[in-house]
């Protein structure tokens, strides 16, 4: 292994070999090459500490970075074939990813434009993760639309899984190189300009303290050299930013930073070169050295929303075992997971992901679905459970049968729903948006102003008065203030099991003041449970239980989940109805379980003992027993109307069931209205009605609410079976967890009061910054801080989004 | 300008060299410490690599522990520099106190290597390696020392940090000439732990940052700008050395005058 290593290359610290005087020295029995002593020296230390392993590790790892260095412009029209869909109804959809997305401001022009053409019908770009979604008419190609975007000078990249990542990873590092030479160029400019400050010019009251006037020019030309870099290499991300802009007619958010940082490299040098009065290199430097720390700072945040997102995509594997019937045998055989067809039989082995969304067919094991529900800890699946693809099989081997094809897996619809709702921006990001464009143009004049207002003042400093205006007015935090915190807000939801399909949601979950539920399989957990059994002759209510429950185990059907009961008796010949009936032998009598016209035709007429709740009737050639079964309330349903109610919200409950089941559960809730025994067209009316003097949240998890939770203002889903309901709704959440309803709404709040406090805290920024700046009482360092401390703090005070709290 | 200042300054300029060597040892010495002591060397090594990995994917940096090790290396690296600042302020001191001649001798000296030290980081000259070979025979007896450290223990991590502070770097020489040249033992020990400081963000930062700037490091345009910087810093202390002289020299010269009646 170590003999590996590059020969021109220092075996320590891997930097490229001088051409002379290579040092080696035996490493492990080897002799190794380095660049210096001190790398000998650091080889052998780690060696002598018994880590010398440290290397090959780190060759290994260097080894397994990949390498995207495919330049845009290469990239043929061809490729972005795969990243183009033809929808449903005839027209395309185009994703791209656009790695030089930087600001807002980019968003708005990309938006601009491309909308403005003739055929696009639906433009969504989300700044934070870069990608564009296109929606055109067939009549369009997606090659005009391409080179539209390059025209405008971004490099559209076809989106593929993880180019996202790739592409910020590359950006990133480049900011640090960027970042890296400005800080580096910074510091020794700034010394010498501190070092002419304290010196003063050589006068005549301080020939001996003053400074040279050599010295002073030897440090000018020294400065110069040393702020090339900064200027033209750290902080052309700037001038790139600001000249594109320009070249359509807007004034971009780089605009003012970049006329300001030229402006004060360009007098710098007329001034060294007529030896005028002053220089402001440092002020150059600094200004793009912290500018750059805000953008680093943004560029990190968004590549955590980027994790988060591969981490959806790496829970699918690649490949599946499928499991075929061949001559009575079974035959195994691996296909890819995108090849995966309704009714396929996989093999999942334990300790791996479950490749489909599928019913155990054989097996029992506990299955974490961690990704959905935010819960770790696994629960049994046994055959008939229903499983999700990119959930982990623990235990033992499971065989399942897939429901559905590869791309309608759950998961799937997850990653796409929340692409969507995080390219959405909210109002307010919009309107900022709009502003900033005056506001840029207002900072310019204002700046302008000041530097004249200062000139015929006579202030010698009037050329930095005018830069410390134009950079600390500068509208940055501004435009991240909301589309940050409604990002991170998505993410942070999503994690907790609840998925948003839009990105508006937040905005009107704030404003709730009414929470309306379904009953069946909101409220209550939809499974019926034995709460009575009343013998009608001579067997006993165990001996009747018993049998229900031989009979029952052979059903699927909701009820049967409600008889529980140990029995070791067989049925023979058992045969299902339609309604969950069940017939079946069982030591040579013949008993029937179900509804009275099922169990005994004879006493088809006979009424259960009340007309509350859900009776069955077991009978041989004569009825034998009642039994009463009641669907259970979730357990924390009450918790959860009571805190809604300590909140100040309305609830009522709309049941389609027309027992008096809902009454029951209402008082023992104490739900304020309720309403029983509708259809779904009253339950859109009761919601309409509702909504005319309040804003109304609908929960609800089957077909027949979908219609309510359309004309509701926001509506949740909850566990629903059905894709319908999940397209219908605003939020899904995945958990059949109902504590975090409350939690969301109070998050909704929380993620509206963060929005605020950074729109107000950007505003404050700028308001109470230009002032001082226009009196001269800010210095130009602290102008290019402060801006950028405004933009990590609009930042980091988004980022406490991110744990939803309790 | 203030000598920690400089020797603040040099810390950082020194950077490009320093995270490609110190950034490795920090990464090898915390990978080290990370090992369970029971567990065998080979396999569970492979193990927290790749552990460390994943970590730094998901939050871009270590685990508490991990920095807390880095906290003891540095602490340890800075103990034994600011013991070589020590022992050369008292040797000038002890200088000094034949007069000022001495004192004007090793500033100049002093600058000297720095500029010397900036044409090595950025790779035009090499003599500072001379200077590195000649220094590096010290070295050898504290290489024996390290055979026997247990990683895992907290004093010994300490022990481990003090070894590394004591490698043969140029840069480190360089800084010690500017000790040298401040004649007063607490200034020279302070100069070098202010040095340590400046170096402190590439150690500690390393977890994160060496596969960063991994290929970045070796960028000669970066090499050379640090180089100039610190050549210039060179040229400023030997000018505001030259500046001085002339008064001070002059001063120096009467008090002794006054001194000797």
């Amino acid at each position: 292994m170590l003999d590996s290593v590059h020969m021109s290359h220092c075996f320590h610290c891997q930097s490229a070999m001088p051409t002379a005087q290579a040092v080696t020295a035996p490493i492990a029995g080897n002799e190794a090459l380095f660049c210096c002593h001190g790398c000998a020296g650091a080889a052998q230390l780690i060696n002598n500490m018994g880590l010398k392993s440290f290397y090959e590790y780190r060759e290994k790892c260097q080894s397994e970075i990949p390498n995207p260095h495919t330049d845009s412009t290469e990239i043929k029209f061809a490729d972005y074939a795969s990243s183009e869909t033809t929808l449903a109804d005839g027209s395309k959809e185009l994703r791209l990813v656009i790695p030089d997305i930087r600001c807002v401001a980019c968003v708005w022009l990309l938006e601009q434009v491309l909308c403005k053409q003739e055929g696009v019908n639906d433009v969504q770009i989300s700044f934070a993760k870069r990608r564009v979604r296109l929606r055109y008419s067939d009549a369009l190609n997606s090659e005009a639309l391409i080179t539209l975007i390059r025209r405008l000078g971004y490099s559209p990249m076809p989106y593929r899984e993880g180019s996202v990542r790739l592409s910020l990873e590359k950006q990133k590092k480049d900011m640090l190189v960027r970042l890296g030479v400005a800080g580096i160029g910074m510091m020794p400019v700034m010394m010498f300009a501190l070092a002419s400050y304290f010196a003063g010019p050589a006068t005549a009251d301080n020939a001996a303290s003053g400074m040279d006037p050599l010295y002073e020019t030897l440090l000018r030309w020294a400065s110069l050299a040393l702020s090339l870099p900064v200027v033209f290499y750290s902080a052309a991300p700037f001038h790139r930013g600001a000249y594109l802009a320009l070249k359509h007619h807007q004034l971009g958010m780089d605009f003012p930073v970049s006329l300001a940082i030229l402006a004060a490299w360009g007098l710098s040098v007329f001034n060294t070169l007529t030896m005028g009065s002053s220089v402001y290199f440092d002020t150059a430097c600094m200004f793009t050295f912290f500018l750059l720390i805000g953008r680093f700072v943004e560029l990190v945040s968004q590549q955590h929303f980027q994790d988060n997102e591969d981490a959806l995509l790496k829970l699918l594997p690649s490949t599946v075992t499928r499991v075929r019937k061949s001559n009575g045998k079974d035959v195994y055989e691996s296909i890819a997971s995108s090849k995966i067809q309704t009714n396929d039989l996989l093999y999942v082995a334990p300790g791996e992901p479950i490749a489909a969304d599928g019913i155990v067919v054989k097996g029992r094991s506990s299955v974490s679905e961690a990704a959905f529900t935010g819960e770790s800890i696994a629960s049994i699946k046994s055959p008939g459970a229903r499983v999700l693809a990119g959930a982990n099989n623990h235990d033992a081997p499971l065989l399942i049968r897939a429901q559905c094809p590869a791309q309608e897996f759950l998961i799937e619809q997850i990653k796409t729903l929340y692409d969507e709702a995080s390219a959405y921006r909210p109002y307010w990001s919009r309107l900022a948006d709009r502003a900033s464009m005056w506001f840029i143009a207002s900072v310019l004049s204002l700046s302008f102003a000041a530097g004249i207002f200062w000139f015929l003042s006579g202030s010698p400093d009037y050329i930095v008065i005018a830069l410390t205006v134009l950079v600390v007015a500068c509208p940055c935090a501004l435009s991240l203030a909301t589309p940050v915190a409604s990002t991170v807000a998505t993410t942070a939801l999503r994690n907790k099991g609840l998925l948003i399909r839009d990105g508006s949601l937040l905005e009107r979950l704030a404003n709730i003041d009414t929470v309306v539920f379904d009953k069946t399989g909101t409220l209550t957990q939809a499974r019926l449970q034995l709460i009575d059994v009343q013998p009608l002759a001579d067997l006993s209510a165990d001996q009747c239980l018993i049998i229900a429950s031989t009979l029952e185990q052979y059903s699927q059907h909701p009820i049967a989940q409600a008889f529980t009961a140990a029995t070791d008796l067989m049925a023979g010949n058992v045969s299902l109805s339609q309604e969950g009936g069940i017939s079946g032998v069982i030591e040579g009598i013949e008993y029937r379980i179900g509804k009275p016209t099922f169990a005994s035709q004879a006493h088809a007429t006979l009424t259960p003992p009340t007309r509350e709740g859900h009776w069955v009737m077991l009978a041989s050639t004569r009825p034998l027993a009642w039994f009463k079964l009641q669907d259970a309330v979730r357990l924390e349903a009450g918790t959860l109307i009571s805190t809604l109610r300590s909140n100040g919200l309305k609830t009522a409950i709309l049941s389609g069931d027309a027992s008096s089941e809902g009454e029951r559960i209402a008082n023992s809730l104490q739900v304020d209205e309720i309403y029983i025994g509708l259809t779904p067209e009253d339950k859109i009316a009761h919601i309409r009605r509702l909504g005319v003097d309040a804003s109304v949240l609908m929960i609800g998890d089957g077909v027949n609410d979908a219609g309510a939770m359309a004309a509701a203002s926001c509506s949740v889903a909850i566990a629903p079976r059905d894709l319908v309901v999940q397209q219908c709704a605003d939020a899904t959440l995945l958990t059949p967890d109902l504590s975090l309803i409350p939690m969301t709404l109070n998050f909704a709040k929380r993620c509206q009061r963060v929005i605020r406090q950074n729109i107000t805290w950007a505003l404050c920024y700028n308001l109470t910054a230009i002032p001082f700046a226009l009196l001269g009482l800010l210095p130009p360092w602290l102008a290019a801080l402060g801006m950028s401390a405004s933009s990590v703090l609009v930042v980091l005070n988004a980022n406490r989004l991110r744990w939803m709290g309790d | 300008m203030s000598d920690f200042l400089i020797a603040f300054s040099l810390g950082l300029l020194s950077a490009p060299h320093c995270m490609a060597m110190c950034g490795s040892i920090a990464s090898a010495l915390i990978m080290g410490s990370q090992r369970t002591p029971s567990s065998e060397q080979g396999t569970v090594a492979v193990q927290i690599w790749q552990n460390t990995e994943t970590a730094q994917l998901r939050s871009s940096k270590f685990p508490a522990s991990a920095t807390t090790d880095a906290f003891v290396f540095a602490s340890g690296k800075m103990l034994s520099y600011s013991l070589l600042g020590f022992f050369a302020g008292s040797a000038s001191a002890l200088l000094m106190v034949i007069g000022p001649m001495p004192g004007i001798i090793l500033r100049t000296f002093s600058a000297l290597l720095m500029i010397a030290l900036g044409f090595y980081i950025a790779g035009w000259w090499r003599g500072i390696a001379r200077l590195e070979k000649l220094l590096g025979k010290l070295w050898q007896p504290v290489l024996e020392k390290v055979a026997h450290i247990n990683l895992s223990d907290t004093s010994h991590k300490l022990m481990a940090g003090a070894a590394w502070g004591f490698l043969p770097c140029g840069i480190v020489y360089s800084m010690l000439g500017l000790a040298l040249a401040s004649g007063d033992p607490v200034k020279g020990a302070f100069l070098m732990a202010s040095f340590g400081l400046g170096t402190l963000p590439f150690v500690l930062g390393t977890g994160s940052m060496i596969g960063l700037f991994g290929r970045f490091l070796s960028n000669p345009l970066l090499r050379s700008i640090a180089g100039s910087g610190i050549i210039l810093l060179g040229l400023v202390s030997l000018a505001m050395l030259l500046n001085s002289h002339a008064d001070h020299a002059s001063m120096s010269l009467d008090q002794i005058t006054l001194t000797g009646e």
